[in-house]
This record gives structure tokens, C-alpha cells and sequence, in this order.
């Protein structure tokens, strides 16, 4: 269980987020919307404790400053854009990296046969099964980021934070990504916080929806009783409803 | 993999007879095997071998070469770590400032004859160890405090100008002090001349403490290359390992410096050509940059000593002249073949 | 088409033979002098025949038309104002009876006896032009070794009209004694040398008398520098020269001048003596004696081990019979 209270943070002197609250519970899941730069990226980074934050965080009733590093990661996993500059470690080898945190312990962290374990489970949730000793720097864009999937769901984590994710997959896999995290956040007491730009994935990942603009929360609650056109045309400063109202007369046309 | 870690022990091993069996004097192989054999097992030696090529086998040769091998492996282990840490293939310990301070250090000692108490010999490694290591943690201390995330290239930039402070401040104090400023010149060109098992002896623990605590973190190098922030949400706690990291890069640097002078280059060349054939895993880029590098300073000692009968050329030019084409060939044949 | 690239190449080929042809002579400063010294040979001919204490050796002061690298030179009429870049170069005129002469001086001539304590001093590869053109010189005699960076320092004092003379250090003692005739003969008396030679001839002599009679001779190892890059030397060196006249022979003979020498050369050499003129560290005879590995040379076995004077034995001045006496007597104690 995620509680944020009045976080704010920011790079600097500049604060980016501002006094964002929600909670998130066990087998809930969060979609935070909003247009570019109004600080979501931002707030997964507070939340992953990768940047300072002015306000409370709490895993489970525990306060995040309270908590070491190592500790917060093995709660919260982030799964980030791709960057640009990687070197070519193999497939496998990658998504092992995500068990950094289970293999502690020996001096030199040879992984464990559970860890092996989960790195195929992983590999194969993600079918990529068939390249998994191919060089990252080889793969396509989109196997790439399944990739960094299978190496945060090796991370074994209780929530995991999405952070625009589908940039680089086709129709197909989008959708796949979030029927499988979708499926995910039902086990244990897992949870996803998602950042993502289309509002049609985001509402099928979760009912539960953050609108942000300008680093403050402006709507908040189930999908379906927030989103209207209003909100959106404030939000996104185009006639955006009008939008999908015209895509929607033009299917129920067929298109012609 | 198993192969090519074979055929580069084999390699090594070869290298190292190969060192030991050349030299500016002929000893018949035979000498030299009857030589070792007689130190390591006691075994008989005919009076036809005189005590001087004894000398020159047990003395001179064997350990100045086992001395360079360690030398290139910390170097290049040193390279390896600024490299992936810093991500930056032009980061190494040299730019960062354990050259130039090592030279200062250096500098108080040849120019000015400074001496520490009960160091007598020696006081110029310490000197040099002392300051090398201190000029670079300067650096990353200077880095870390203005910019509190510790980036790569805040490290990079303030490392360089602390290094081209401290340049400046030798070429001054070289200049104040003219006659003795050959000799500084010679001592930062490196030599593995006057290496003796006594050095060796020092050297070995101090390679083997520095490699093995890198090692350690062989999977922290990995998450590193992938950003920080990416290792961070994996769990790293970046901060201390790139300062430990970055520490044990100084002291590898900064003891070899000490101890044999500035050799450039092996450090920033090494770690490419490893990866290149190893691949990007630090659980093999670590100890077969140690083992390439090695071989590859034994190379070039032997060179340094050879290519004009009874004379010396600077080891450290050697490294250049022959680890530039040498890189060039490995990057690019296995660019297009890759 | 072949003919042009013949021809081409022909004149290169030419260009490239003058040009080396003259690089041996060092800087050609050419341009500028051949006017002066037309006006120089007038003046002191004027000199000549007006000074009456001249002796006939004056006129070969007039007749000094180059420096010993074969610069054009211009000599002044009077010399009275001497400065000196290069230890050997003090040496010399001091032992010639010029040591009054001196106004200014290099630094590492500062230990030389017979010059003014409260001389100033400059640094010799990159003078202070305008504190040494205050001291107002009429000649300086510079070592070749300033000439080493490439360009010519001493430019600026030829501009202002001072008369540069370079003297290149002297390979062969042969070398030296021509140096000394030839600066006996720039401050106006190439006579004066005459004694201090003979002296140097003397002593010489005495000792390679001696020298020629020894038949097993000793090996020696000279080295002027210290570990690790230890630097020492072969044919072509006056010190070379000393040690055969001594009657002994250089381990390194068969290489060419200087050289920094591998430690296996040395061990292998197994020299019977070993010299050193090191003189910037503690104790250098004993940081000889506890090289490793060095201990089965013969030299170091039979503690015979020594020191040199460096002054002595570096400068290709007529001291180096001071070096060549010291060395004689630690080569062949029983002989000398």
C-alpha cells in the first residue's frame, strides 16, 4: 500500500511536483495522465526515492525516510524509457540485473537456482524467450522495452511504477503490457502506478485516475466520473473530446 | 567464453617465459629453466652458468617482468572502473588527477630533495602514492560537493582542472628548479628498470586486495552502464559505490605510479580491446583486463629494453607506440565484422 | 612527364644536400653579419696598428670571424664585460685569468672558484634579457646545450648588438683544448692558453704513461645518473677517451656517446670498478651497491665503488685532470 501526503519535489531550487496526495491500496492500481512536463516523471522518481521530496511517503504505514535504500527497492520497482546509451550485455543478462536485491549475500553474488528460476519466468512472461542470449543493442525498440518489463518483474517487487512505457510498442504489445500487469496487480499484494500518455490504455489498466497539470493534481477518482470533455479541454488546452468525438462519428461510419 | 580465457592465460603465461628468456644479454634457455629450477626447487646447478646470468635471470628479469605484469593489471583494472563508472571511454585516473599529483608529489622529492622521516628510499613512492591519491579524491570531493547528485560529468570536469591545476604547479616548480627537472621528466616517463622481488612483494598484496574489491562490485559496473538512475531503482546505492569504485581506481593508479612512474595509455586502451573480445560483463572485463593488461605492459617492457642493445627507451612510450595501432586494428576489424 | 619528375626531384635532392650541409653549422645567422664583419676586420685592423702592447697573438682576435659552431661572429674591440652560460665555459676564463671579467653568470657556474660571490645570476635556457642587458656584457659565451629547445634564445642580446659566441660541449679532450685556445683567443690573447694547456698536456701525459704500461686492464662502468635511468656513455666522450688513457676500458666502449643503459648490460659487463659523478642524492655509491642483482658484479663485490667529483668530470673544461686524477686513483690504486 503506496500513501503519498503532500509531496512536493523537484530538480533544484525549481519545484516541479506540488502537493500531490493519493493513496494506493493492495491489488489497486493508479493512472496519472497529464500533458507533457507537468511533472509525472517526476513524481515516479520521488516515489522510486531516486529524487528528495518535501512531504511523507509511506510503503505500508512505514515512512520512506525511515526506510535504507535497498529496502525501498525491493518494495517499489520503476520501469523506465529506454536510454540511449547501453552497452550490449545479453538479454538475460540484463533481466538478471533486476535480481540485484534477492542475490546479497555472497561475496562474489552468483546468482541462486530461485534466481535463475525467476529470470526464465520473466523472460518467457515477456516472449522473449527465443532471443535471450541475443545482445541488447540488437534487439528493436520494442523488445527492448520488453526487456527492461521482464527485468523489473524479476525485481519481484510490490508496485510497480510505469513510466510511460509503451513509446516504443506497436498496437499489439501495448495492450498486451497492460493486460499483463493488469493480471499482475491482482497477485499478492501487488500494485501499479502508471504513467501514460493514452487515456484509453491508462482507463484498462485502472479505474483510478490522477489528472496532473503543472505539477498539481487537478482531478482525481474513478475514470469514468472524472473524465469529461471540460476537464480535458483544461487540462490538455485543445478541444480534445471534440477530437475523439469526430473519431467516434467517423467508426461508427465505418471509416469512409 | 571458457576458450578464450584458456587461450589468454596460456598467453600469459607464454608472454612471461617469452620476457624472461630476452634481454639485452643471450642466456640459453636451458640456463634460464636450470636457473628458475634451482631457485623454486633447489635443484643442482652446473658451475657452467656464471653468477652473473644468474643475476641477470633471477634478479633482473624475472622480477622486473613479474613487476610489469602486475603493473598493467592494475592499470588496466583502474581503466575499466573510470570507464564504466564515469561511462566516458576518455575518463581514466591519469586525466582525473593521480598523474599530475603524483607528480607533484614526485617533484617535492627529485627537485627539491624533500624526505620523509624514516622513509629514507622510500620516500618518492610514498610521495607520489600520497599525493596522486589525494589529488584525485580532491577532485571527486569537489565534485560531489557541488553538485549534490554526484553526475558523471560534474566528476569528469572538476577532475580535469584539479589535474591541470596541479600540472601547472609542477611545471613551476620545474622550472624554479631546472637541474633536476630531467630527472622528474624521466621518472614521469616511467621505467621498470631497478624492479626488484622486494617490490614485488609490495605490489602483489595491493593488486590483489584492489582487484578482488573491484570484483565485488563486478555486478554494480554492469547496473552502472545502464545510468545511474536505472541502477539506483535496481537498488544500487550509487553514491557509495562509485566512490568506492573511484577510490580503488586512485590507489590502484596511484601505487603503480609510485612505484614505476606515469605509463599512460595501457588504461585507456585495455578495457576496449577486453570488451571487445569478453564482452560487456564486468565478471569477465574485470579479471581479463587484468590479464591482457599485464601481458601487454610485459610486451612492452620487453620492448623497451630490446629494440637497442644495452640501451633503455621510456616504457611509456612504448605503450603508445604500440597500443594505438594495436587498439585501432582490434576497433575496427571487429566493427565491421560486428 | 618523367623528365619534369627527374628534374623535380633532382632539385630536391640538391636542396636537401645544402640543407643538411648547413644544419651542421646550427643557426645560420648569415643575413646580418657579413656587412658587420667587413666593419669588425677595418676596426681592430685600427686597433692593431695603434696599440703597441699588442702582441702579434692580437691580430687573431681580428681573424675570429666564427664561433665554434661556425657562427658568423662580430667581436667587440675591448672585451671587458664577460658573461658566461655554462659552467665549463667559467671554468675556462677563470682559469685563463678572466675571472674578473665576469659580470654575470648562469646558474649552475655558480660553484665555480675564482668568480664574484655577488654575481648576478640567470637562467641560462631562458635568460632575463632585459636584467642581463643592464649588466651591459660585451660578449657571451654560451654552451650549445641552450640550443637544445629548437629556437634561439640568445637572439634578442644579438639584436641589441651583444656579441653571442656559442661554444657546442666538446667530445674528445682534444675538443676542450681547442675550446680554450679558441676563447684564449677571443678575449684578446690566444697565448695565455698556452700555459694552462701544457699543464693539462703534463698531467695527461704523466698519467697515460703510466696508462700505456698496464696490460690487464681493468673494466670500468662510469655513470652520470642514477636508478632507474641510468644514464652512462660509449665512444665518443671525453670521459671515454679518460678512461683509456688511464689505461683501463669502458664496459659500453662499443656504443655511440650517450646513452641510458639497461641494467643487464651492466651485470653482464661485470665491470671491475664503477664510477659515478652522481651527486644529487645521499649517498649514490651506496644506492649503487644495494641494486638488487647487483650484487655478483665484481666491482661491487670488491667494494670498488666510487665517487667523482661532478663538476670535474661534466664540464669539458681544463679541470677534468682533476676528474681524470681522482679516477686514475680509484681505477688502479696501486698504480697511481
Amino acid at each position: 500500500m503506496l500513501k503519498l501526503t503532500n509531496v512536493t519535489t523537484g530538480y533544484g531550487k525549481l519545484d516541479i511536483v506540488k502537493n500531490i496526495s493519493f493513496q494506493v491500496n493492495n491489488n489497486d492500481n493508479l493512472c496519472i495522465i497529464g500533458p507533457n512536463g507537468c511533472g509525472k516523471t517526476t513524481l515516479l522518481k520521488s516515489i522510486a526515492n531516486v529524487l528528495p521530496f518535501q512531504g511523507t511517503i509511506e510503503i505500508d504505514g512505514t515512512s520512506v525516510t525511515s526506510m535504507k535504500h535497498s529496502e525501498i527497492s525491493k518494495k517499489i520497482a520503476i520501469m523506465s524509457q529506454t536510454s540511449s546509451l547501453y552497452f550490449p550485455y545479453s538479454v538475460y543478462d540484463t533481466v538478471m540485473m533486476g535480481r540485484y536485491l534477492h542475490m546479497q549475500g555472497d561475496l562474489f553474488k552468483t546468482p541462486s537456482r530461485a534466481d535463475k528460476e525467476v529470470v526464465m519466468k520473466c523472460i518467457e512472461a515477456v516472449d522473449l524467450k527465443d532471443v535471450k542470449d541475443k545482445e541488447i543493442t540488437k534487439l528493436s525498440g520494442g523488445q527492448l522495452q520488453r526487456v527492461y518489463l521482464a527485468r523489473t518483474l524479476a525485481q519481484e517487487p510490490e508496485i510497480i511504477l510505469l513510466d510511460e512505457p509503451t513509446n516504443h510498442l506497436d498496437l499489439k504489445f501495448q495492450i498486451e503490457l497492460i493486460e499483463y500487469l493488469r493480471e499482475w496487480s491482482k497477485e499478492d499484494s501487488h500494485s501499479v502506478i502508471g504513467v501514460l500518455h493514452d487515456i484509453n490504455l491508462a482507463m484498462r489498466l485502472s479505474e483510478n485516475l490522477m489528472v496532473m497539470k503543472d505539477g498539481k493534481a487537478v482531478a482525481r477518482g474513478k475514470a469514468g466520473d472524472i473524465v469529461t470533455g471540460t476537464l480535458l479541454q483544461k487540462v490538455y488546452d485543445i478541444d480534445v473530446a471534440g477530437y475523439f468525438r469526430g473519431a467516434l462519428k467517423r467508426w461508427e461510419n465505418g471509416f469512409s | 567464453m571458457k576458450r578464450k580465457i584458456t587461450i589468454s592465460i596460456i598467453i600469459s603465461i607464454l608472454t612471461l617465459l617469452f620476457a624472461v628468456a630476452l634481454g639485452s644479454v643471450y642466456v640459453s634457455p636451458m640456463d634460464i629453466l636450470r636457473i628458475i629450477g634451482s631457485k623454486l626447487f633447489h635443484s643442482p646447478l652446473p658451475e657452467t652458468v656464471s653468477d652473473t646470468n644468474i643475476s641477470i635471470i633471477w634478479n633482473l628479469r624475472l622480477p622486473r617482468s613479474l613487476v610489469a605484469f602486475v603493473i598493467g593489471g592494475m592499470i588496466s583494472v583502474s581503466g575499466v572502473i573510470m570507464q564504466s563508472v564515469l561511462k566516458n571511454p576518455l575518463a581514466s585516473s591519469y586525466t582525473l588527477g593521480v598523474s599530475s599529483g603524483a607528480s607533484l608529489g614526485a617533484g617535492f622529492v627529485i627537485l627539491f630533495g624533500f624526505s620523509l622521516p624514516l622513509m629514507g628510499g622510500f620516500s618518492l613512492p610514498v610521495m607520489g602514492f600520497v599525493f596522486g591519491l589525494g589529488t584525485m579524491l580532491l577532485g571527486i570531493s569537489f565534485a560531489g560537493r557541488l553538485d549534490k547528485g554526484f553526475e558523471n560529468n560534474t566528476i569528469i570536469l572538476t577532475g580535469m582542472v584539479i589535474s591541470l591545476f596541479v600540472n601547472a604547479i609542477v611545471t613551476l616548480m620545474s622550472a624554479v628548479k631546472r637541474e633536476q627537472m630531467q630527472r622528474l621528466i624521466y621518472w614521469q616517463m616511467g621505467s621498470f628498470s631497478a624492479q626488484d622481488w622486494k617490490n614485488l612483494f609490495i605490489l602483489l598484496p595491493i593488486a590483489a586486495v584492489g582487484i578482488l574489491l573491484v570484483f565485488h562490485y563486478h555486478r554494480e559496473l554492469d547496473m552502472l552502464t545502464f545510468g545511474e538512475e536505472q541502477a539506483k531503482t535496481m537498488g544500487v546505492n550509487t553514491k557509495l559505490v562509485k566512490w568506492i569504485l573511484l577510490i580503488a581506481a586512485a590507489a590502484l593508479t596511484g601505487s603503480a605510479i609510485s612505484f614505476v612512474g606515469v605509463i599512460g595509455f595501457v588504461d585507456l586502451v585495455a578495457p576496449h580491446v577486453v570488451r571487445k573480445i569478453f564482452g560487456s560483463s564486468h565478471r569477465y572485463v574485470i579479471p581479463m583486463s587484468a590479464l591482457l593488461g599485464g601481458v601487454f605492459m610485459v610486451i612492452c617492457d620487453l620492448v623497451s629494453r630490446t629494440v637497442i642493445t644495452n640501451q633503455e627507451i621510456p616504457v611509456g612510450a612504448v605503450t603508445a607506440l604500440i597500443g594505438a595501432p594495436f587498439f585501432a586494428y582490434i576497433f575496427f576489424s571487429k566493427r565491421e565484422r560486428g | 612527364m618523367k623528365k619534369i619528375i627527374a628534374s623535380i626531384l633532382f632539385t630536391v635532392l640538391l636542396i636537401t644536400c645544402v640543407g643538411c650541409g648547413s644544419s651542421n653549422t646550427g643557426t645560420p645567422e648569415a643575413d646580418t653579419k657579413p656587412e658587420e664583419t667587413q666593419e669588425a676586420e677595418s676596426n681592430t685592423a685600427d686597433d692593431a696598428v695603434n696599440e703597441e702592447t699588442d702582441s702579434k697573438e692580437n691580430t687573431a682576435a681580428a681573424d675570429i670571424t666564427t664561433d665554434r659552431q661556425g657562427n658568423e661572429i662580430t667581436l667587440p674591440e675591448q672585451i671587458e664585460r664577460v658573461m658566461v652560460a655554462g659552467p665549463s665555459n667559467a671554468e675556462i676564463l677563470v682559469g685563463l685569468g678572466y675571472g674578473d671579467k665576469i659580470v654575470a653568470a648562469d646558474v649552475y657556474s655558480g660553484n665555480v672558484e675564482g668568480l664574484d660571490g655577488d654575481l648576478p645570476m640567470f637562467d641560462m635556457t631562458a635568460p632575463d634579457v632585459e636584467k642581463i642587458l643592464q649588466v651591459e656584457p660585451d660578449v657571451i659565451f654560451v654552451t650549445g646545450m641552450v640550443q637544445s629547445a629548437g629556437e634561439d634564445v640568445y637572439k634578442p642580446f644579438k639584436d641589441a648588438g651583444v656579441c653571442v659566441i656559442y661554444i657546442p660541449s666538446s667530445n674528445s679532450i682534444a675538443g676542450i683544448k681547442e675550446d680554450i685556445r679558441y676563447i684564449a683567443g677571443v678575449m684578446g690573447d690566444a697565448a695565455k692558453s698556452d700555459e694552462i694547456i701544457q699543464e693539462m698536456d703534463q698531467e695527461i701525459d704523466a698519467i697515460r704513461a703510466i696508462g700505456e704500461t698496464i696490460t690487464d686492464k681493468k673494466k670500468v662502468y662510469f655513470e652520470i645518473a642514477a636508478a632507474p635511468n641510468m644514464y652512462s656513455f660509449g665512444d665518443g666522450v671525453f670521459l671515454n677517451e679518460m678512461i683509456e688513457i688511464i689505461g683501463a676500458e669502458n664496459i659500453l666502449k662499443n656504443e655511440n656517446e650517450w646513452i641510458t643503459v639497461a641494467e643487464e648490460a651492466v651485470v653482464a659487463g661485470n665491470p671491475d670498478v664503477i664510477l659515478t659523478s652522481v651527486n644529487y642524492i645521499d649517498n649514490p655509491v651506496d644506492e649503487i651497491k644495494g641494486r638488487a642483482g647487483w650484487d655478483v658484479i665484481t666491482a661491487v663485490k670488491d667494494d670498488a665503488v666510487y665517487y667523482i667529483d661532478t663538476d670535474a668530470s661534466n664540464n669539458p673544461s681544463q679541470n677534468i685532470v682533476k676528474a681524470l686524477k681522482e679516477m686514475a686513483e680509484n681505477i688502479y690504486p696501486d698504480k697511481y
